[in-house]
């Protein structure tokens, strides 16, 4: 499930401009709540035109309730 | 937003709820087959009371409901949020906002919001910020 979201509108795409979306794991930490143990994954995507400019940056967390196996503790 | 923002500011409340429809409809659009969204039998069966409120569409009203209070002049510079809890659908909310800081910046004014979604019991699902630019001639003293 969502953990969380922050968007950056750097600059707007003009229409016909080709965009380029690069997407990377940036963390996996162990976390215990009260639900349990659980795996917290941290997600960068990046929109990029042709030279390079930022165009929108988005960085989630994802909350991942099933990802360790009974006897694993976080 | 008719008069410039000021630094502690409380903006009108706005108090809605999110139908199972528009859940489903929302899911549609942002290609989310999770079935908790759409299925309530299935949410059910996950411990939820009825169809949970997507994360994106808490982001997306946070949003919206800013950019109403500040006008028709006013840009989205940024959004993030934290999910604290769950809302489902049906479930009677409360977008709540204050100005946390106004600064000039070269295209007018750039306003932070410290927002919030609130349940009936008084409980936030979702706590967050949204960053605005305003022009200067409609915040500008």
């Amino acid at each position: 499930m969502h953990g969380g979201q922050a968007v950056r509108l750097s600059r707007a795409p003009i229409a016909g401009t080709r965009v380029t979306a690069s997407r990377a794991v940036t963390s996996a930490e162990r976390k215990h709540g009260r639900s349990g143990d659980f795996v917290l994954l941290g997600f960068s995507t990046r929109f990029t035109s042709p030279d390079g400019t930022e165009l929108t940056a988005v960085d989630e967390t994802i909350v991942v309730l099933d990802a360790l196996t009974k006897g694993t503790s976080a | 937003m008719n008069t410039p923002a000021v630094v502690g500011d409380v903006c009108p409340p706005r108090r809605y709820t999110h139908s199972r429809v528009q859940l489903f409809r929302f899911s549609a659009v942002s290609w989310n087959s999770h079935r908790i969204h759409y299925d309530a039998e299935f949410a059910a069966s996950e411990g939820f009371s009825d169809v949970v409120v997507q994360s994106t569409l808490h982001g997306q009203t946070l949003t919206r409901y800013a950019l109403e209070w500040a006008g028709s002049d006013a840009c989205l510079e940024s959004v993030s949020w934290r999910n604290v809890a769950t809302a489902v659908a049906g479930e009677p909310l409360t977008w709540n906002a204050t100005v946390r800081a106004v600064a000039p910046c070269d295209s007018g004014v750039r306003v932070t919001l410290d927002v919030s979604m609130v349940r009936d019991d008084g409980a936030p699902c979702v706590t967050g910020h949204v960053d605005l630019t305003c022009r200067a001639a409609r915040t500008s003293p």
